[in-house]
C-alpha cells in the first residue's frame, strides 16, 4: 500500500516537471544584443538593435541574427517582431519594448521579458522552472479559450452583501469580455478588454467608454483588471522561485509599466500546480491586496481548479469579495466577438 | 454525556458548513438562458424650479401666466425594455412613458424609444431594422459628430434618448498587428410623412456610415451622412488612453451648407449659410483616491455669437414690453417661433467648457457618489454649476439629488434662462 501510494507522489510531482520540459523543449528564445557575444549586456532596444542572439531551449546558443530593422525610420518594432516571428522565435528578451511590438508579439503568440544585465544569465532566468512552472499553472487554471459564469460578491464590515453575475469570454492571451446578468440595474453592461485596453458598455446611455485597470465596475476589493484577468504569465515573469517540501512560492514581476501590481508573491500547490494564495505589491512591496484560492472542483473537460476565490485588502479594512466560478467551458470564439462594436452583442453568445 | 457533546460538535459543524455554502450560493438557475427578457426602472422624480421672472426667457414662455418665483412639478416615469431572442434573431422595445404634473396640469406622453429587429449570423456581421439610437461619437457633454443621434441634454448626458427608425449593418473584422479592428456600420435613414420627420427634408432616403479603427491602441472613427434631408456632412472621432488612468478623446465635424436663421434685435430675420467646423477635445483622469475629472472643450460652429444672442433677447424685451402696454403678444410669438431648433437647443452659443469631477465613496461612505458638473459659457463668460448627490446602496434602487444654479449677467445665455435655479430628486428602481 505504502509502496501504491509513493509511487502515485512521485508520478504526480513529476507531472509538471514534464509538462515544462515539454514547453521548454519547445522554446527558441531571442535575446536583443549590441554585440555578438552572449557574455555582454542586453540591448535596450528591442526594435532597433544590431542584433539577436538566438538560443534553443536548453540555453545554447545556436544562431546569431542581424537585426534588418535596426536602422528602420518607423515601424521598427512591430516589423522586428514579424521577423523574430518567421525566425520561430517563442521568447524575445530586451531591455526595453515599445507598445506596438509587444502588441505585434501578443497576436503572434510570442512570449516577451523585459529584463537588464548579462544575456546568459537572462536567458537561464527565463528558462528557469520558475517560469514554466507560472505557464502551467495558467493552463491548469483555465483553457486558452473559453467561457465562464461567475458570481462577484462585495461583502461590507457589517455583512450586507451585494451581488452580480457575468458570463465571461477569452481568447487566447490578450482578450477577455464580460457581460452583467444580474442585478437589473446592470444588466446588459458589458467589459472588453484587448490586452491592456478596456471599455465599458451602458446600454441605453450611450457608446462604449474607456476604464482603467484600477478602476472597478462592480466596487468592492477586486479591481477591472481582476475581474478581467489575463493569464498571469503574459503580464509577468518569474523572478524567484522559492522550492518548499509542499509548495513553490513565485516571486512574480510585472512585465511592462501598465500592469496593475507591480509584484505578485505566489503560493503555489506543487501537486496540483494551482495556486493557493496570491499577495499583490506594489513596486516597494507594500501589500495592495490577498488573493485566496479556495474549493477545488472538477468543471469537466479535465479542467479541475479552485471555484472560490477571496480577496481582502489592508486598504479596505474590513471588506471582502468574491468570486465564485459556475461553470468554465471550452470554447473557441472568432476574433471579433472581442471588438467594440460587437460589445452591445455579447447575450447573443450565450447557448 | 459524550454522545451530546459530540451532537452539539457535529450540530455547530454542519451549521457552520450550511452558513458557509449558503454564503457563497451560486445557483445555476441566476445564469439560465431565457428567450424572453423585461426589464426597465420606475422614476419618481419631483423638481423644484426657481424661477427668474426678469429673464429673457421667462418672458418668452410664461409671459401670460401668473408671475411666480418658484414652481414645482411632479415627473413619474416608467421605461420598459423587452426583448425577444429566437436564434439568431433579436426583437428589442424600449418603450418611455412620462406622466408629469406641472402648472399646466397633468400630461402624458408614451415614446417608443428603440424598436428593432436585429439578425446576427456571425460575429463578423450583424443587421438591424427599426427604430434605435446609435450613439455616435466619443465626447461625453456634447457629440457633434452624432448626426443620426437626437442631441444629449449636457446637464444629464446619460439620459437615455429616443431614436429614428433606420436599417443599419455592422461588419467587423480583427486583424493581428497595429490595427486590431475595423468595422464598418453602414446605415440606411428614410424620412417621410411620419417616418423621421422631425430629422430635416421629407422625401428623402439618406445615406450615413461610420468606419471604426482600433489602430495602436486608439479608437478612430471616420463618419459620413449625406442624402438632403440635411446638407452633407463628415465627421471622425477618436479616444485613447495616455496612461492607464487617463484617456483623451476628441471629435470634428464638418458640415456643408449649413443654414443658420437668426434675428436681429429690430426683429428682421436673417439666413446664414455656410461651412461649420465644430470641434470637441477631452480627458477623462481618475486618481487614485478615486475621484474622476471630465473635461470637455466644445467649440459648436453651427451655434451663435455672443452679439446674435444680445440681438435675440433684446428682441424679447421689446416683444414683451409691447405685450405689457398694449396687450399683443405678436413679437413674442415671432421670437419663439424663430426659436425652434435654433436658439432653444440646450447650449445655443459657440464655445463652451464643461467639468465634471466625481468622488466615489468618499469618507468610506459607502455607495456615495457625490459630484459637481458645471458647464461655462466661454463668449459671455455666464455659466451653470450643479452639485449632486447619488446613493446606490439598496439594490437596483438609485436615488440621486441634484441641484443647478444658473449663473450670469443680463443678455447672457445662463442669466436669461427662465431659472435662477432648479432642484430635483430622482428615485428609480430597476426590475
Amino acid at each position: 500500500m505504502k509502496k501504491t501510494l509513493f509511487s502515485t507522489l512521485v508520478v504526480l510531482s513529476l507531472v509538471p516537471v514534464m509538462a515544462y520540459a515539454a514547453q521548454k523543449d519547445a522554446a527558441k528564445i531571442a535575446v536583443a544584443s549590441n554585440s555578438k557575444d552572449a557574455a555582454s549586456s542586453i540591448s535596450s532596444k528591442a526594435g532597433k538593435c544590431p542584433y539577436y542572439l538566438i538560443f534553443d531551449s536548453t540555453g545554447e546558443l545556436i544562431e546569431v541574427v542581424e537585426n534588418p530593422y535596426k536602422n528602420a525610420q518607423s515601424g521598427a518594432g512591430a516589423q522586428t517582431a514579424n521577423f523574430l516571428a518567421d525566425k520561430g522565435v517563442t521568447i524575445v528578451i530586451a531591455g526595453n519594448f515599445g507598445d506596438k511590438m509587444i502588441g505585434v508579439m501578443r497576436s503572434n503568440g510570442t512570449d516577451y521579458f523585459q529584463l537588464q544585465g548579462i544575456i546568459h544569465d537572462a536567458v537561464k532566468k527565463v528558462l528557469s522552472p520558475g517560469n514554466q512552472i507560472l505557464i502551467k499553472l495558467d493552463r491548469n487554471l483555465n483553457p486558452e479559450s473559453y467561457e465562464s459564469y461567475k458570481k462577484l460578491i462585495n461583502i461590507e464590515p457589517n455583512g450586507r452583501k451585494r451581488e452580480y453575475v457575468l458570463f465571461t469570454v477569452k481568447k487566447g492571451a490578450d482578450k477577455v469580455a464580460a457581460l452583467f446578468l444580474s442585478p437589473a440595474s446592470e444588466k446588459g453592461r458589458s467589459t472588453l478588454r484587448l490586452d491592456e485596453n478596456m471599455w465599458l458598455y451602458i446600454p441605453n446611455v450611450g457608446k462604449p467608454i474607456r476604464i482603467t485597470s484600477l478602476q472597478s465596475v462592480v466596487g468592492g476589493v477586486f479591481n477591472n483588471s481582476d475581474i478581467l484577468r489575463l493569464d498571469y504569465a503574459a503580464e509577468y515573469f518569474v523572478e524567484q522561485m522559492e522550492d518548499l517540501s509542499d509548495k513553490y512560492i513565485l516571486h512574480l514581476k510585472a512585465k511592462t509599466k501598465t500592469v496593475a501590481y507591480d509584484k505578485l508573491k505566489m503560493w503555489v500547490d506543487k501537486d496540483k500546480v494551482l495556486p493557493t494564495r496570491i499577495e499583490c505589491l506594489t513596486e516597494a512591496s507594500m501589500l495592495i491586496k490577498t488573493i485566496y484560492f479556495k474549493q477545488t472542483k472538477d468543471f469537466g473537460d479535465n479542467i479541475v481548479r479552485p471555484s472560490v476565490i477571496e480577496t481582502d485588502s489592508p486598504l479596505q479594512k474590513g471588506y471582502k469579495s468574491v468570486m465564485i466560478f459556475a461553470e468554465i467551458k471550452k470554447r473557441t470564439f472568432e476574433d471579433e466577438v472581442f471588438t467594440l462594436t460587437f460589445m452591445p452583442n455579447l447575450e447573443s453568445l450565450r447557448q | 454525556m459524550r454522545f451530546w457533546t459530540a451532537f452539539a460538535i457535529l450540530f455547530t459543524l454542519s451549521y457552520g458548513i450550511a452558513l458557509a455554502e449558503e454564503e457563497y450560493s451560486f445557483d445555476l438557475s441566476e445564469i439560465e438562458e431565457k428567450p424572453l427578457h423585461i426589464g426597465g426602472y420606475l422614476e419618481f422624480r419631483p423638481v423644484l424650479f426657481g424661477l427668474d421672472t426678469n429673464s429673457a426667457l421667462y418672458k418668452l414662455k410664461l409671459y401670460d401666466r401668473d408671475k411666480k418665483n418658484i414652481r414645482e412639478e411632479y415627473n413619474f416615469t416608467a421605461l420598459l425594455d423587452g426583448s425577444y431572442k429566437k436564434g439568431t434573431t433579436e426583437f428589442r422595445a424600449i418603450v418611455n412613458t412620462d406622466l408629469r404634473k406641472s402648472y399646466l396640469g397633468w400630461s402624458e406622453e408614451t415614446t417608443l424609444y428603440e424598436g428593432y429587429m436585429s439578425l446576427r449570423p456571425s460575429s463578423t456581421f450583424n443587421f438591424n431594422i427599426g427604430k434605435k439610437t446609435l450613439k455616435w461619437g466619443k465626447g461625453y457633454a456634447w457629440n457633434p459628430v452624432a448626426f443620426l443621434d437626437r442631441p444629449k441634454n449636457p446637464d444629464d448626458p446619460e439620459l437615455a434618448r429616443e431614436g429614428f427608425v433606420v436599417a443599419s449593418a455592422d461588419y467587423i473584422k480583427s486583424f493581428d498587428g497595429p490595427l486590431k479592428t475595423f468595422s464598418f456600420t453602414p446605415v440606411l435613414m428614410p424620412v417621410y410623412d411620419h417616418v423621421n420627420d422631425d430629422f430635416g427634408k421629407i422625401n428623402r432616403l439618406n445615406f450615413a456610415g461610420k468606419m471604426y479603427f482600433l489602430l495602436y491602441d486608439t479608437d478612430i472613427d471616420l463618419i459620413f451622412l449625406t442624402g438632403q434631408s440635411k446638407t452633407n456632412r463628415y465627421g471622425m472621432d477618436f479616444s485613447r488612453n495616455i496612461t492607464s488612468n487617463f484617456e483623451i478623446h476628441g471629435e470634428l465635424a464638418f458640415i456643408n451648407d449649413y443654414k443658420k436663421r437668426f434675428i436681429s434685435s429690430d426683429g428682421t430675420v436673417f439666413n446664414n449659410e455656410y461651412d461649420a467646423t465644430s470641434y470637441l477635445l477631452g480627458l477623462r483622469y481618475l486618481t487614485k483616491s478615486d475621484t474622476t475629472y471630465i473635461f470637455e472643450y466644445f467649440h459648436d460652429a453651427t451655434g451663435f455669437a455672443e452679439s446674435e444672442m444680445t440681438d435675440y433677447f433684446s428682441f424679447i424685451d421689446q416683444g414683451y414690453d409691447t405685450y405689457l402696454t398694449s396687450g399683443d403678444d405678436s413679437l413674442l410669438k415671432k421670437a419663439s417661433n424663430v426659436a425652434g431648433g435654433n436658439y432653444n437647443r440646450k447650449n445655443p452659443m459657440r464655445d463652451y467648457l464643461y467639468l465634471r469631477v466625481s468622488q466615489k465613496e468618499p469618507f468610506d461612505m459607502l455607495y456615495f457618489t457625490p459630484s459637481l458638473t458645471g458647464i461655462f459659457n466661454i463668449s459671455d463668460k455666464s455659466f451653470s454649476i450643479g452639485p449632486e448627490l447619488l446613493y446606490t446602496g439598496i439594490k437596483n434602487l438609485e436615488l440621486r439629488l441634484k441641484t443647478t444654479f444658473l449663473v450670469g449677467d443680463s443678455y447672457t445665455e445662463f442669466g436669461e434662462k427662465q431659472n435662477d435655479y432648479r432642484a430635483e430628486l430622482r428615485v428609480r428602481y430597476y426590475f
